[in-house]
């Protein structure tokens, strides 16, 4: 799996004409949280688990994914989340943080949605106490069957794991 | 209709380049020697629709493959393009006694050897120098 | 339209490393060739003024102007040697060697055309131009005297014209040899030309020709020069390959100077050519390697891992089948066929493998220029002998060796070796010598660095440790020798330079054996006042693929390399004791010290106490037990890095992968040694000795 030189950043899906960002939701912890598809390698069904002692909380521990050694991670807890600790991953992500392919742990996998840019209320418009790693948000609805919209958090992939190094 | 070219230099860099600029399905094959003697075993078996040449090579030096071709029946038909790091010197006039069809300075550009390139495979124009 | 020349960066840089790794190799034969006072070889300087042209072409195509200024004035300065208009002298040589290091650091920028480079560029560019030139002498062209024929004149580059002129001036006969070559083997074929006509003749150039030959061959016309007389040379020739007829000289001619019609006649006397070559390889050696990317045997590496995962499954699936008598025929062939598989696999990994590992004579070629240059410095005399070049390792480590190997080497002449005058003062030979040795010993690679220089201070640098306060007075008292020299790999007392002339040892040793044990290796000092100093480094042969010895430790699965292991014992609990805080065991009546890594990993603990193993390992000169659950076994296993977000969690060298993807973390038995007997700061105040 090669990984790409430059940092992911959200930037228009060549296959829409709108010009609009594809993002993958997932949630996890009750919230839900967007990842530019661009930096989505591949979803996986969890593969065992190797914890690695002394390593920082927010380690689960390393994968194996067709011969590379990969690094896990609990997306609750990186984002300092409370509660949902203990459960086993349901979905893991193989997300491309500009460096090197990291593992995240997540609930489930929601969908992909196309979001216009003006759907997305960014970072530097809003708090600014907000973390750095949170480009903006945006609403969607889970549902299509219901009119009821969630919040979707949109994470920057390089910010997030850049901070693990 | 893609054009067969064959480019001949020393230098893996350079030839790479040269692929990189020309090569599309739609136009141009690009085929590589790095030696003289590899360019003669190429050109013994096929006719190409541009040369380009490197002056400055080791045994066979890029004016002894340009003779060579100037007389061969089966290269007649190729525009060759001779490569020198001084266009006002004597390879040039050299290389045009022996028949070369038009000069690229080291260092070019990506246009300036697709143009001349494009230029060599159109009949009617003339080359200029 | 994207530029063609992003894709073709790689191509660039790998090619002008090799061009600058060539004239650095070229270049120590040349000064080589001009301390021992013989005159230089027209090839090879021909070969260097190849090398610095082409490196000027692509540097200007790809945009690297720094690299293409330097280049174009050493371009110029090698045409003015090869052609005759100036010669080899120190002058020169010192300017040629300095280029190395220029082009390698600009060719490692990020930005080619860093603006602040400039001075530094230009600065140099006016030293090369300083070497003078002499204009070439009048003689009246010696080429009007031959009938060489305006065709071929008119074929030839500047600088086979000037060869022609020189050895006609020397006296040697022209010749043209008329031979066909078979197109499919040409390059063989004028290979093997080349090596008949070395010690006889220099070819000036090959003309092809349109006459013999057809569409399978094709003639050529081999312009010589020789010394050997006609019909030798026609012997010679005539057999294996086509005619060789002399290129006669034109009767008429005003200025006929007699020294050349009488030197054909004293030709029989041939002394041989100062041309000649001495037979190094350097020409050609180029053209049978391969350039691979060491990533992509990496990658090799990891289909071979996973056809070993796919014939454990197909194992499986027989093993399913093997209690039914219907199948036993097919099953015990299946056997084979999968036994055979194993083996070829076995033998696939086993190359592979080999492909990664380089001579460290690679490492080692570069010293010898760093060794000149620094000797002349520090104004000291230094002979450099190195043995074991041809010891193999894995290429990555090698290259990672350079460094560390490097300032080990620079230390040895900056601190170990003394000036002249001193030597001479202590009855040593004027010379120093640096001694660089390289051997496989078992599954490592041992390297001694030896120089015969005054050797380290020991009480120098405990006084340097304790004035520093990185050790109380007494404590500093209850050290050994050998602990004492060892406190010069102890950051913040190497870095004084008071420290590193009183002690003899310089600069950063402690960042030279943090490098060397990130690399799974180990590094040692032995050291005699007034005698010298003799650094070993060891370090594992290769880091793809090591037996490993596989445990569990608080139910999870870890592998130990066995190169760590010595043998591993019982665990009796009840035989545990405890000094000075740390709990030891008796084994064969030494004192062994020992870890428990469910307690140091913070695991709890599965399997009772009295059920468990010690791990005795042992690195250098130190042992340290490792209380681990169980063993499993002993398996060949390929150590995977962890990544870099995990490389701040010690004690780990990576994970290995035992199938079905399950991982077991490889234990980092230096890291956890050091962590035990030096703690987390890497000082080894005190050694404790129970």
């Amino acid at each position: 799996m090669t990984v790409g030189a430059q940092r992911a950043t959200l930037s228009p899906d060549p296959d829409l004409e709108t010009g609009a960002v594809a993002v993958l939701a997932v949630l996890t912890g009750d919230e839900v949280y967007g990842f530019p598809l661009s930096s989505v390698r591949e979803i996986l069904m969890p593969p065992p688990l190797t914890e690695v002692p002394r390593a920082p909380a927010h380690f689960l521990g390393v994968i194996a994914v067709r011969g590379q050694i990969i690094t896990l991670v609990d997306l609750p807890r990186l984002l300092n989340l409370a509660g949902a600790e203990g459960q086993p991953p349901g979905r893991v992500l193989l997300v491309d943080d500009g460096e090197e392919l990291i593992g995240v742990a997540v609930d489930r996998v929601v969908q992909v949605y196309a979001l216009q840019p003006d759907q997305i209320e960014y970072a530097s418009a809003m708090n600014p106490d907000v973390s750095e790693h949170v480009v903006g948000v945006a609403r969607v609805s889970l549902n299509s069957s219901t009119d009821t919209e969630e919040m979707l958090i949109l994470l920057d992939p390089g910010a997030l794991l850049g901070g693990l190094k | 209709m893609a054009f067969h070219i064959l480019i001949v230099d020393d230098s893996s860099a350079v030839r790479a380049f040269v692929r990189a600029t020309l090569e599309d399905a739609d136009f141009a094959r690009v085929e590589e020697a790095e030696t003289g003697f590899e360019a003669l075993q190429l050109l013994a078996s096929n006719a190409f629709d541009v040369v380009i040449v490197d002056v400055n090579m080791p045994d066979i030096n890029g004016l002894e493959l340009l003779a060579f071709m100037k007389k061969s029946p089966r290269q007649q038909g190729a525009r060759k393009i001779l490569i020198s790091t001084q266009v006002d010197g004597s390879d040039a006039e050299r290389g045009a006694d022996l028949g070369a069809d038009a000069f690229l300075e080291k260092p070019f550009e990506v246009d300036e050897l697709r143009t001349l390139i494009r230029s060599s495979l159109t009949p009617v124009e003339e080359v200029s120098r | 339209m994207s530029d063609p020349r992003d894709n073709v960066q790689q191509e660039f840089l790998a090619e002008a490393q090799e061009l600058v790794e060539a004239l650095s190799r070229d270049l120590l034969l040349l000064d080589e060739a001009h301390q021992r006072g013989e005159r230089a070889d027209s090839a090879l300087i021909n070969e260097i003024f190849r090398s610095v042209h082409t490196l000027k072409g692509i540097a200007g195509m790809f945009g690297y102007k720094h690299v293409g200024t330097i280049a174009h004035a050493l371009e110029d300065l090698l045409d003015d040697l090869r052609l005759g208009r100036t010669s080899i002298g120190d002058p020169l040589l010192d300017v040629l060697f300095d280029s190395i290091e220029r082009f390698q650091r600009l060719l490692a920028l990020e930005d080619p055309q860093a603006p602040e480079e400039g001075p530094g560029v230009e600065a140099y560019v006016a030293a090369v131009r300083s070497i003078g030139t002499s204009p070439a002498e009048e003689e009246g062209d010696p080429l009007d005297q031959y009938a060489i024929g305006a065709a071929v004149l008119s074929v030839l580059t500047e600088y086979e014209e000037h060869r022609l002129r020189a050895c006609i001036r020397e006296g040697m006969q022209l010749y043209r040899l008329r031979a066909t070559f078979d197109l499919t083997a040409i390059d063989d074929s004028i290979e093997t030309l080349r090596d008949l006509v070395q010690d006889d003749a220099e070819i000036i150039t090959y003309l092809p020709s349109l006459e013999g030959g057809d569409d399978e061959s094709i003639e050529l016309v081999v312009l010589l020069a020789s010394r050997v007389p006609e019909p030798e040379l026609k012997t010679h020739f005539e057999g294996q390959y086509g005619s060789v007829e002399a290129i006669e000289e034109q009767t008429h001619l005003p200025t006929l100077q007699p020294s050349l019609t009488s030197i054909p006649a004293d030709a029989q006397s041939t002394s041989p050519q100062p041309d000649g070559d001495p037979g190094h390889a350097s020409l050609r050696s180029v053209a049978e390697s391969v350039r691979v990317d060491i990533r992509k045997l990496d990658d090799l590496m990891n289909v071979v891992g996973e056809l070993a995962l796919v014939r454990s499954a197909i194992g499986r699936v027989t093993e399913r089948f093997s209690g039914d008598p219907k199948h036993r025929q097919s099953l015990r062939e299946l056997d084979r066929v999968g036994h055979g598989f194993e083996r070829q696999l076995a033998e696939l990994r086993t190359r592979i493998l080999d492909v990664r590992m380089v001579p460290l004579g690679q490492v080692f070629g570069k010293f010898a220029r760093i060794v000149r240059q620094a000797a002349r410095e520090r104004d000291k005399q230094v002979r450099l002998v190195v043995t074991g070049a041809n010891t193999e390792m894995d290429k990555l480590i090698v290259e990672e060796l350079a460094d560390p190997l490097m300032h080990l080497v620079r230390n040895a002449i900056d601190h170990g070796i003394e000036p002249v005058s001193m030597r001479e003062s202590l009855a040593k030979p004027a010379e120093g010598t640096l001694a660089l040795n390289a051997y496989h010993k078992g599954s490592n690679v041992v390297i001694e660095i030896e120089d015969d220089g005054g050797g380290m201070d020991a009480h120098k640098l405990r006084q340097a440790a304790v004035s520093q306060g990185l050790l109380t007075a007494e404590a500093s008292h209850e050290l050994t020798r050998q602990e004492m020299l060892n406190l010069v790999f102890v950051p913040g007392l190497s870095t004084r330079s008071e420290v590193t002339d009183m002690s003899g040892r310089g600069v950063g040793m402690d960042v030279v054996k943090t490098n060397i044990l990130r690399m799974g290796g180990m590094l040692s000092i032995a050291s005699e006042r007034g005698i010298g100093t003799k650094i070993t480094v060891t370090l594992p042969i290769t880091l793809a693929i090591i037996r490993a010895l596989i445990v569990t430790i608080g139910s999870r699965t870890f592998a130990l390399p066995i190169t760590a292991v010595r043998e591993a014992i019982p665990y009796v609990p009840k035989d545990v004791r405890t000094i000075e805080g740390r709990e030891v065991i008796t084994m064969r009546g030494e004192t062994l010290p020992i870890c428990d890594l469910a307690r140091l990993f913070g695991f709890r603990r599965a399997t009772p106490d009295d059920s468990r193993f010690v791990v005795v390992g042992s690195m250098g000169n130190r042992d340290l037990g490792f209380v681990v659950d169980e063993l499993v076994g002993q398996e060949d296993v390929i150590t995977k890095s962890l990544g870099q977000s995990l490389s701040s969690v010690r004690g780990f060298a990576g994970a290995a992968d035992l199938g079905d993807q399950n991982l077991a973390l490889v234990l980092d038995a230096p890291a956890l040694f050091t962590e035990y007997f030096e703690g987390p700061d890497g000082l080894s105040a005190v050694e404790r000795r129970p």
